[in-house]
């Protein structure tokens, strides 16, 4: 095992002066502009409570951001490039790219996207979202819904289909059992999660927060890797399954086989949220507060051993050498990122929200079609 | 003489005769209604009186029951689908027998849908804005189904104002129009006698002349409409309009149940809806009382059997359905607590 450390934060290369008037700012490494240019990549990342944020480049390749506010921002998913899901307090987003206006088209915009579709879930405290690739009821979206312990899809008839449920979870019944919170999707389905204990009891997790934490391979229910702090976001990479170690601020590889799992590299903070380009990692880092769910864990020890203070922002690993290769750091008023998701080939993304009256006084309309079109039979 | 029920709900007061909640009784239905932000609910409670339910959307514009019992509701730019929660044999919190819930939109910007129909795997409505019939799509704010003959170019100018969608089996089938206009806005001078009623798949004008017509429905062979402009409910025969019923508002929301026919009614005396239509000049010269609620006629006499008047701010009742077998429903909506405090699943999908 060993250990990397994150640069020295100096004074910001760059500050960006975010979209609208949202409180927070980004600061970022030195090449940061440049390794998204090399990889050819934007970013987006959920930055509960209230913002998503897209990351992406101007013509000159400067960073660009664009945000947009929802009621509560949770786990993010891309499928290709063109359509976003995301979770919500108490709703699902589906997002479809839509026609770009020349305006934004001559600023560099490449893509935007815009809600086309809400389910309302309730309060099910979605946690990571996921596509099922071989499809299903809303395009094989699965939700992981952590306040009933279990995999769901969300439904047009009920607020939510149940899918799956842990082993140790002995009965389908409403509370937060084992916080399961992570969902690594196969070619074949759901294929592993992650929840921070064993348990089934109401809130008995929060116990085991330390070192209780597990993953499961979702086919067989087996426990593949145990003795984590409150594991997060494991997804599959190359044939490869990682998560984030969050209470340990470590990245992970997991040897589901073997039962195992080794530490790639270290960052100061919470790590939750995880995506690939290439051969690096994108984790996202929260801050833990004194008291709060996520202190009291390894991760201040180690925080304390390295000197260092938990930073909130996307840390980029390179895969190889265990090294942080790029930072980006969120400073401003939120304390936590849930999600983040690459959006490869895509320079410069936007999105609608739905606050305000923009995305419902938008009009878009196929410019081939005719006048005078005949009845289609429905 | 009839006895008089009034519950006052935040911004109006309902007003209802015997007639209106014996219908209810009598049929075993629910009367479901948009008025203007909000849905309302007529029901009957445990002992018979009239029980009201409200929700809180965007400006409502169209309703409509799914073959799978669902509701349709078009709201402002989203396009809602309401399921029942509840399994035969339960209750909601409140007693009701149906507990509708909003469990999907879809959002269709600003192409102003009305008057829904709920197929099986999709909606049609017509677009306002756009004046053609459209249906739901991923990538553009909706799919162009139909464009009126007269419409040379689709493009979001409100040109002749469809108002309404009219279904024979199932099966989009009718549109009314406000007018033939072809320019932006360009149906406004023509409300009071330019409206028409048009066969789909033809593109022929099966009537011609009316005011404002709404609410194209399909019954006992023949086209029921309303003309909102001139507050009367009536069939076209041979492409004439055949007055049955009458009222003294802007007739808007039209089901037929049970040979009755539940009709909206908007606007007060002054009102700019009512402006330079001949409903609008009736009420001005009579003093009549507008009538701004839901009115039940008896569709072979034309009699009026009952009838639920709303006052109040709001005063636009933009739909009517009814929800049949069902004695009351309760309502969840798009946001606020019943939203998040409120979920349901299959039992039977139970890991």
């Amino acid at each position: 095992m060993f250990v990397r450390y994150c640069p020295t934060v100096t004074a910001a290369d760059q500050n960006t002066p975010p979209a609208d008037d949202a409180p927070f700012r980004l600061t970022m490494s030195p090449g940061f502009e440049g390794w998204l240019s090399e990889n050819d990549t934007s970013l987006a990342f959920a930055l509960p409570p209230s913002k998503l944020v897209f990351v992406g480049r101007d013509l000159d390749n400067r960073i660009a951001v664009y945000e947009r506010t929802f009621d509560k921002t949770m786990g993010l998913t891309a499928d290709g490039t063109h359509r976003i899901y995301m979770g919500g307090r108490y709703q699902t987003w589906r997002f479809d790219d839509v026609p770009l206006t020349s305006e934004a088209a001559d600023s560099g915009f490449d893509r935007c996207f815009a809600p086309r579709q809400v389910w309302v879930t309730g309060n099910i405290n979605v946690h990571d979202v996921a596509i099922d690739p071989r499809g299903g009821p809303g395009n094989g979206v699965t939700l992981v819904a952590t306040r009933f312990s279990c995999l769901a899809r969300p439904s047009d008839e009920f607020g939510f289909e149940p899918i799956w449920q842990p082993p140790f979870v002995k009965s389908f019944r409403p509370g937060d059992r084992c916080h399961l919170n992570g969902l690594a999707m196969g070619s074949d389905g759901p294929a592993y999660v992650t929840a921070v204990g064993a348990t089934d009891d109401l809130e008995r997790w929060r116990t085991e927060r330390r070192g209780g934490g597990i993953a499961v391979h979702v086919p067989t229910n087996e426990i593949v890797a145990t003795g984590l702090s409150m594991p997060h976001s494991p997804r599959l990479h190359n044939g490869v399954l990682y998560l984030t170690h969050s209470g340990d601020g470590s990245l992970i590889r997991v040897d589901p086989q073997a039962g195992t799992w080794e530490e790639i590299g270290f960052a100061p903070g919470f790590l939750r949220g995880l995506a690939f380009v290439g051969k690096y990692a994108i984790v996202g880092s929260s801050m833990p507060r004194e008291g709060d769910l996520y202190s009291g864990l390894p991760l201040d020890d180690r925080l304390a051993e390295a000197n260092q203070r938990p930073r909130l922002g996307l840390f980029v690993f390179d895969l190889d050498t265990g090294a942080i290769a790029e930072w980006l750091f969120v400073e401003g008023a939120f304390r936590e990122i849930f999600d983040v998701i690459t959006l490869p080939g895509v320079r410069r993304p936007m999105a609608y929200g739905t606050v305000g009256r923009e995305l419902a006084d938008s009009v878009w309309i196929d410019s081939s079609t005719s006048a005078g079109a005949s009845v289609g039979r429905p | 003489m009839r006895a008089i029920h009034t519950a006052r709900l935040l911004d109006f007061e309902a007003t209802n005769d015997d007639g209106f909640v014996e219908w209810l009784e009598r049929t075993n239905q629910t009367i479901v209604i948009s008025h203007s932000n909000k849905l309302l609910t007529f029901g009957r409670n445990s002992s018979g009186r009239l029980a009201i339910d409200q929700v809180l959307f965007d400006r409502v514009t169209g309703l409509c029951v799914g073959v799978d019992r669902s509701l349709c509701v078009a709201s402002h730019h989203e396009l809602w689908r309401m399921t029942d929660a509840l399994a035969p044999g339960e209750s909601s919190p409140t007693g009701a027998d149906r507990w509708m819930m909003c469990r999907t939109a879809r959002f269709v910007g600003g192409v102003k849908p009305a008057d829904p129909i709920a197929l099986a795997d999709d909606v049609w409505f017509v677009s306002v804005a756009l004046s053609a019939v459209c249906s739901l799509d991923d990538t553009f704010s909706a799919k162009v189904q139909w464009v009126p003959p007269f419409i040379s170019e689709v493009r979001p100018e409100m040109r002749c104002r469809l108002t309404g969608l009219g279904a024979r089996d199932g099966v989009p089938a009718v549109v009314t129009s406000a007018s033939t206009s072809d320019v932006a806005g360009g149906w406004n001078e023509h409300r009071a006698s330019g409206g028409v009623l048009i066969d789909l798949v033809t593109g022929e004008v099966l009537a011609a002349g009316l005011s404002m017509p709404h609410s194209p429905r399909w019954h006992a062979g023949a086209w029921w409409l309303v003309q909102a402009g001139t507050g009367e409910i009536g069939c076209i025969d041979d492409g004439r309009f055949v007055p049955v019923a009458r009222i003294d508002g802007f007739a808007r929301g039209l089901t037929i149940s049970d040979g009755v026919a539940a009709v909206g009614g908007s606007g007060s005396r002054w009102d700019e809806l009512v402006e330079g239509l001949p409903v609008g000049d009736r009420l001005r010269a009579t003093g009549a009382r507008p009538a701004s609620g839901v009115f039940l006629f008896d569709l072979k006499s034309g009699s009026r059997i009952g009838e639920l008047r709303l006052d109040g701010t709001a005063r636009e009742v933009a739909d009517v359905v009814v929800l049949a077998d069902t004695r009351n429903v309760e309502l969840s909506g798009p946001h606020g607590r019943s939203a998040q405090d409120w979920t349901t699943f299959p039992t039977d999908s139970v890991p």
